[in-house]
């Protein structure tokens, strides 16, 4: 009894394991993404963007509301039936699955581009993986530790960006609202899909000590998100301009070459390895929630045995992605999808927890 | 017993793939670059060669030095060690070419990050700096801190050239540039990072420092004015000196106000900037103001300096720049005809970005204002 109470998430927990999901590779590329349609407003597209994480939230306060011990899993068996239910429910595992696999080859895209240029991607992706499964095995008050130190470490390298402000020019940014509402929509739309992740809080909320507390964690996580993903963009603009900015794959690591530490050639290193951190606990949750999913559909009781599998087909499907922009066109063009089914699904069921609980009274 | 067999397995299948060998070589083993030129040589039928000299260390043992690894006692760099460098200097028809070409004449591999400055020779500026800037962009182990400078004649010359006490003439040149700052109202901004910005920044104009060698000694000797990619004049640096300080946001320099031979104020000071932009009837109007501090660094032209003086000098100073700067500028609208204060920047930022003007040819026909104001600090100890 006493060794359960203790598996349970405390309130900043959450909040970490929340914006761990989130945070990973996007936090790096995101601005690039988002300056192609919106230009110097691109900052704000990524404020607008922040609807779709609000919309999560907001859904995820009512689940936990209604159906505070079960998770999304039971609950689409629940309400959409056993077949319908399961294929769901593995559409659902499929965007983790994508997520994942993203993930981890955008991280070693980035580490053979700017650090361990030395090193063929398998050799990279095998400790990784090794990394994410133990953290994985370990289970979910474990990897929400890590996820909390990984998560001061993400507030560390994003602050580092602050030094940047004396170097930059401010007219780089303006004229606000310059580019039209169009665009900033459009971009918004992009940005949208660097948000995704956030599904990971319909797994997560049974686990949570404080339920009466969802509301301020699920805000305030999302909130951090908003800002996290604003700041980096707006120093990108900032710093570098719109048009610079579009044109490196990973801009905000352009920017830290602007950090000017004595003694220290370049300061990108230094930021490559705390972001390491959030990389290996964003894989570790991931690991973690496809292993859940899949033990929740395939009813696997030692869910140890699941690794066996996945481990194996998770580095076979990294070498496939390949080079960054083959990863980005791949991205590209599944993200939208998932990101589409997965509003669909989640307030799909958020309707028929509506309507039975009517129907109850 | 199964457990076991399995990780053993394991291990042997993940030891075997990282068994195969790094690409990796030891510091000994690697050519350390000081410096990358850039020079070109153009032919008649338009075609060009690219020819990139790396300037590279050499670190050579005295005879001394070999006794000091053995008995283990410190001996003084000094001592044991000589720093110099040389060049290696390869030809090609496009710049990633060159460095296999490169390494047909070099006994070791090559690595770059470790560069002081990249020196691009003035034909090869006038040429257009995109080739140069695409391929450091993609790299990622370009220190994108380096220094970035044109220089008269050829690259080559000017890193072969040797400068007593130092390793490399480019360690050299990159402290003159970083230590220009503080005067001639330089900024510290010359860096290849800042070459990616300029260039891509819609009405900003790039201006690199400009080198030159005179008898065996290299000087900073103006500054090269580019439009677009293609650098276009080279100012002198009386003439560059004016325009950084209504360039630059920040700068430190000395001016001063001369009567006689033996008569005159040195007045050294620190400038700030500022550019507002307006438009009226379809014309653009920039006003700068120059907010001037600073101290009196010699006076010999009034007696002591009291109230009134000061009064009158800040007056004259004022005057005085106000001139300077109005010949600058008329002679930036009429013959050069470039926008060489990046006021396109101000006017952009305000009237909206691609909507397809030339900034260069709307600041020359703009009315362009300049207010100066001095103030003075201190005086030092007193007046002899």
């Amino acid at each position: 009894m006493e060794k359960v109470k203790n598996n349970l998430l405390e309130d900043n927990e959450a909040i970490a394991i929340i914006v761990g999901f989130v945070t990973s590779i996007g936090i790096l590329s995101l601005p690039n993404g988002v300056v192609k349609d919106a230009k110097q407003d691109g900052w704000i597209s990524v404020v607008v963007g922040g609807v779709y994480p609000l919309f999560l939230a907001l859904l995820s306060i009512y689940y936990v509301k209604k159906h505070p011990n079960e998770d999304i899993l039971v609950l689409s068996k629940k309400y959409l039936g056993i077949i319908l239910g399961t294929i769901c429910n593995l559409l659902f595992l499929a965007q983790f699955i994508i997520y994942f696999i993203g993930i981890a080859s955008g991280m070693s895209n980035v580490y053979i581009c700017h650090a361990t240029a030395f090193l063929t991607p398998i050799k990279i992706f095998i400790p990784v993986i090794l990394v994410a499964t133990y953290l994985a095995i370990k289970g979910v008050k474990v990897l929400a530790r890590i996820n909390k130190i990984a998560f001061y470490a993400l507030v560390m390298f994003v602050l580092t960006l602050l030094t940047a402000l004396q170097r930059g020019n401010y007219l780089n940014l303006l004229p606000v609202f310059g580019s039209g509402y169009k665009n900033i929509l459009k971009a918004s739309l992009e940005s949208a899909y660097a948000y995704g992740g956030l599904e990971g809080i319909f797994l997560i909320y049974p686990f949570m000590r404080n339920k009466d507390k969802i509301k301020t964690v699920v805000l305030k996580s999302t909130f951090i998100l908003i800002i996290l993903y604003t700041w980096t963009t707006f120093i990108c603009i900032y710093f570098l301009g719109y048009k610079v900015t579009s044109k490196a794959l990973w801009p905000v690591l352009l920017v830290t070459e602007g950090v000017n530490l004595p003694v220290i050639n370049s300061f990108r290193v230094i930021f490559l390895f705390l972001w390491s951190f959030t990389i290996f606990r964003t894989l570790g949750d991931y690991q973690y929630s496809i292993t859940y999913i899949l033990g929740y559909v395939l009813k696997v009781k030692d869910k140890n045995k699941i690794y066996w599998v996945t481990v194996p087909i998770a580095i076979y499907l990294f070498l496939k992605i390949g080079g960054e922009v083959q990863r980005r066109a791949f991205l590209g063009y599944i993200i939208p999808k998932v990101t589409l089914f997965n509003m669909a699904y989640v307030s799909i069921i958020a309707i028929l927890i509506f309507i039975k609980d009517k129907g109850r009274k | 017993m199964k457990k076991k067999i399995i990780i053993m397995f394991l291990v042997v299948l993940i030891a075997s793939i990282y068994s195969e060998k790094l690409k990796v070589a030891p510091m000994e083993e690697i050519n350390i670059v000081a410096s990358i030129g850039y020079d070109i040589n153009k032919d008649l039928k338009d075609n060009v060669q690219y020819s990139i000299p790396l300037s590279i260390y050499d670190f050579k043992k005295k005879g001394v030095g070999s006794r000091g690894i053995t008995s283990g006692r410190a001996i003084s760099a000094e001592e044991t060690s000589e720093q110099s460098s040389s060049l290696i200097r390869a030809k090609a028809n496009s710049i990633g070419e060159t460095r296999e070409e490169r390494q047909l004449s070099a006994s070791k591999p090559i690595t770059i990050g470790t560069e002081k400055l990249i020196v691009i020779s003035e034909d090869a500026a006038t040429y257009g700096l995109l080739n140069v800037i695409n391929i450091l962009f993609a790299n990622a182990s370009v220190n994108d801190r380096d220094l970035a400078a044109v220089c008269k004649g050829k690259a080559e010359d000017i890193l072969r050239l040797k400068v007593e006490g130092y390793p490399s003439s480019a360690d050299y040149m990159e402290g003159m540039i970083r230590h220009g700052g503080s005067y001639n109202f330089l900024s510290q901004n010359y860096a290849v990072l800042n070459i990616y910005v300029a260039l891509d920044s819609e009405g900003e104009n790039l201006v690199l420092p400009y080198l030159e060698m005179k008898d065996k000694n290299i000087t900073f000797t103006g500054m090269a004015l580019f439009k677009g990619s293609k650098m276009a004049y080279v100012l002198p640096m009386e003439e560059g000196k004016i325009m950084n300080m209504l360039r630059e946001k920040k700068g430190k320099g000395i001016l001063s106000v001369q009567e006689g031979p033996d008569k005159y104020i040195n007045y050294d000071a620190m400038v700030k900037r500022k550019v507002k932009c307006n438009k009226r009837e379809g014309k653009y109007e920039f006003n700068i103001e120059l907010d001037f501090q600073g101290d009196i660094i010699a006076n010999t032209l009034y007696k002591d300096m009291k109230k009134e003086n000061e009064k009158e000098f800040e007056e004259l100073m004022g005057k005085k720049i106000e001139k300077m700067c109005n010949d600058f500028l008329n002679k930036m609208k009429n013959v050069y005809k470039i926008d060489c204060l990046n006021l396109g920047t101000f006017a952009a930022a305000k009237y909206g970005r691609e909507t397809g003007i030339d900034w260069n040819k709307e600041v020359s026909d703009a009315n362009i204002k300049v207010s100066v104001k001095v103030k003075i600090d201190k005086l030092g100890i007193g007046q002899y």
